[in-house]
């Protein structure tokens, strides 16, 4: 199933809504199951008010969520992605990225329309912005889509490439069947979501990527449509949820690279997470509506790890910088290397069971 | 400036007369975006207050209803004629719409088409509109009647004509620009129907409440035009619904405003509620669009006063994107510069 790295290989059409694990068996006028969304409430004059993420739109009869995907029709709140998949692909996992969670292995990436934020430096754009009716997809059950994960001998779904919050109960659906089949489910997502929601989510998955866009709340306001608070409340939630966490940091020249900012989130990991808890900062390129920033210069990439090490986090990552050094994996305690990349490619692995051959310090993730 | 812009928009809406003294003597938009108010500036003032008053044409027929819902077309053209007539100032309707269009136009007529049949631009207004563009002499295939999508097309009574040698009736249907264009605070994919097909439009939009816009008129109607619109609802849609229309391939491209207002709807918009809809049975035209938009916000709240609804501002969607669509010179709110003509 090879094909475009950023939205995936459309595969053929599968019966449609056979499995569907919720809701009543409706399909929409353009062929799609049509399934009433979970985490609403139902307000005077037909109108809803989402409580699935800290937007908590509030929906007149025929309007859509600030997401486009979930619409009002008379009174009742549905979802009009489930099982509309606009991209599947398999992709190595680091390239989510997880370092933590079993290296080599393969993430079976699946992906509906849709996001509850607009960055304007979005790489997937053409997918998160837009509505489920203008955008190819294909109808793939929860069921088939394990079953689309065994056949790429994936040993993980993940839910990716635009934002899962959105395309909520699909996602719920899916990992779901995570202990009947074998296939264990992980999340890349914004964490602009709910504690309600959350909590009912993560006794399915087995790890969980927060995109944490910066760590003040006037970038997330001005370029990201969002909130920085609830985005740092999911975090400590997941922690405390025991299901594995890994944080990724775009760093944007100018926007959010200052030491004291990168300061800042590093000491609120340390203090509030963790300090194993692997912290990514990945270079920029201009995309979208933000094209007048110029990449990453990896020396502020440099100077990002430097700082956050410093704050002593153990496990600080550098992404999107093939080949560099600070893509590696080291013992915090002894320094050796443990797990040698270049970009999403694992060339060693030298992690014995779950600890540092040399000074058996144990290393924490997911390996097995 | 929200504060400032609240209690302006209060000063604005506050005004109380009735829809007859406002029918009778002009526009009752009281206060206006005052020069000196702070929201303008001095430049903006000067333009405003050297600019000729923006004509709004009503133009109201007893009967053209029927209660099943019906209209009569044969009266509908005379209407929309007559209010565009009225809105430059024209006698005939070839001039009129000659004065607009050029025969090497091609002239894409935006309708509403959400809320269904019921509440939305009504065929015969839309067909009316296409007669009078080819009065100026383009071409019928020229003339392109068209929507979001084709669904919501149908779904209003319309049938689809996309290669028609006719007038073509069709959605967008996912037909937009590849790179999303900024406007202000929106950045968003427009129609290829704007862009790259029609010299000209325009805005059709039925008269109705919007729950989060306070009303949804000629400018929000252009919320169709872009592959994300759910992006642009937050703050009762301000300052997004101004912004958009803002963009110069509407702004000069946007030529009339035609408000199908044969019916109307005062609450539990954007959907059809039949409950707060009346027989308005009228036709508001101008060039115009926040001069337009403000006339159709007040005869709304004109009328949710009569039923003892809330005044929008008290319901928490007051239309404060009219107020930055004027500071941005797209058209004037201000009462001393709208000058209405009934008929």
């Amino acid at each position: 199933m090879g094909a475009c790295g950023a939205c995936g290989l459309l595969l053929p059409g599968l019966a449609r809504g056979q499995d569907q694990a919720r809701g009543k068996a409706l399909v929409d006028d353009t062929g799609y199951p049509l399934v009433e969304a979970k985490h609403y409430v139902r307000l005077d004059g037909k109108r809803v008010r989402c409580e699935l993420c800290p937007r908590r739109c509030q929906v007149a009869d025929l309007e859509r969520g600030y997401c486009g995907v979930r619409e009002n029709r008379g009174g009742t709140y549905y979802t009009l992605v489930h099982s509309r998949l606009c991209s599947m692909h398999t992709d190595p996992i680091e390239k989510k990225p997880f370092f933590h969670v079993v290296p080599g292995s393969q993430a079976f990436s699946v992906a509906t329309v849709g996001c509850n934020m607009e960055c304007k430096f979005c790489q997937n754009w053409e997918i998160s912005q837009y509505r489920p009716e203008q955008v190819p997809a294909r109808n793939v059950s929860p069921r088939a889509c394990h079953g689309f994960a065994k056949t790429e001998a994936a040993p993980f779904i993940a839910f990716t490439y635009t934002e899962p919050v959105v395309f909520y109960e699909y996602m719920l659906d899916v990992a779901r069947l995570s202990r009947q089949t074998g296939v264990r489910s992980v999340v890349v997502s914004n964490g602009y979501i709910e504690e309600k929601p959350l909590r009912e989510l993560l006794p399915h998955l087995t790890a969980f990527k927060v995109d944490l866009k910066a760590f003040r709340n006037p970038f997330y306001q001005d370029l990201c449509a969002g909130r920085l608070q609830p985005v740092l409340s999911a975090l400590q939630l997941i922690k405390k949820a025991g299901v594995w966490l890994e944080i990724v940091v775009l760093v944007l020249p100018t926007k959010n690279d200052s030491e004291a900012e990168i300061r800042d989130l590093a000491r609120f990991v340390k203090r509030n997470l963790g300090p194993e808890v692997p912290v990514h900062f990945t270079r920029f390129h201009p995309t979208y509506r933000l094209q007048n920033l110029p990449p990453t210069p990896v020396s502020t990439l440099e100077r990002c790890y430097d700082v956050a090490k410093g704050e002593g986090l153990y496990f600080v990552y550098m992404g999107n910088v093939p080949g560099h050094p600070g893509e590696n994996t080291y013992c915090p305690r002894c320094n050796e290397l443990l797990i040698s990349r270049t970009g999403f490619t694992v060339r060693s692995n030298r992690i014995s069971g779950n600890a540092c051959p040399k000074c058996k310090t144990e290393i924490p993730g997911v390996w097995s | 400036m929200g504060v400032a812009l609240r209690s302006q928009y209060a000063t604005l809406w506050r005004m109380d007369c009735s829809r007859r003294q406002f029918l009778q003597t002009g526009i009752a938009l009281g206060g206006g975006l005052a020069i000196g108010s702070g929201i303008l500036d001095a430049t903006m003032a000067r333009a405003a207050a050297s600019a000729p008053a923006s004509r709004v044409a009503v133009v109201r027929r007893k009967g053209v209803t029927g209660k099943d819902g019906g209209v009569r077309a044969d009266v509908v053209k005379r209407m929309v004629f007559d209010a565009v007539c009225r809105a430059t100032g024209l006698d005939s309707p070839r001039d009129a719409f000659g004065s607009l269009f050029s025969a090497s136009d091609v002239v894409g007529i935006k309708v509403s088409c959400l809320a269904g049949k019921r509440m939305s631009t009504r065929p015969e207004v839309a067909l009316a509109l296409a007669e009078g563009v080819q009065l100026a002499g383009v071409k019928p295939f020229n003339v392109i009647v068209w929507e979001r999508s084709s669904r919501e097309l149908e779904r209003a009574g319309y049938q689809i004509q996309r290669e028609s040698r006719d007038l073509r009736i069709m959605g967008s249907d996912g037909d937009y620009e590849s790179q999303p264009t900024d406007a202000g605070s929106v950045g968003g994919c427009f129609t290829r129907i704007v862009t790259r097909l029609c010299t000209r439009q325009i805005s059709a939009p039925v008269l109705k409440d919007h729950d989060l816009s306070g009303v949804s008129l000629g400018m929000k109607n252009w919320y169709g035009a872009i592959h994300n619109p759910n992006k642009y609802h937050d703050n009762n849609c301000s300052p997004y619904v101004a912004d958009l229309f803002g963009k110069s391939v509407l702004r000069e491209r946007v030529r009339l405003v035609v408000c199908d207002a044969l019916f109307a709807q005062c609450h539990g918009g954007p959907a059809y509620a039949p409950d707060f809809m009346w027989r308005f049975e009228g036709v508001i035209a101008s060039l115009d669009p926040v001069a337009h938009d403000a006339v159709g916000a007040r005869i709304i709240e004109d009328e949710r006063r009569r039923r003892g609804l809330p005044a929008l501002l008290e319901d928490r969607r007051p239309p404060r994107w009219l107020e930055r669509a004027a500071a941005l010179g797209l058209g004037t709110a201000d009462r001393q510069q709208i000058k209405l003509i009934e008929g």
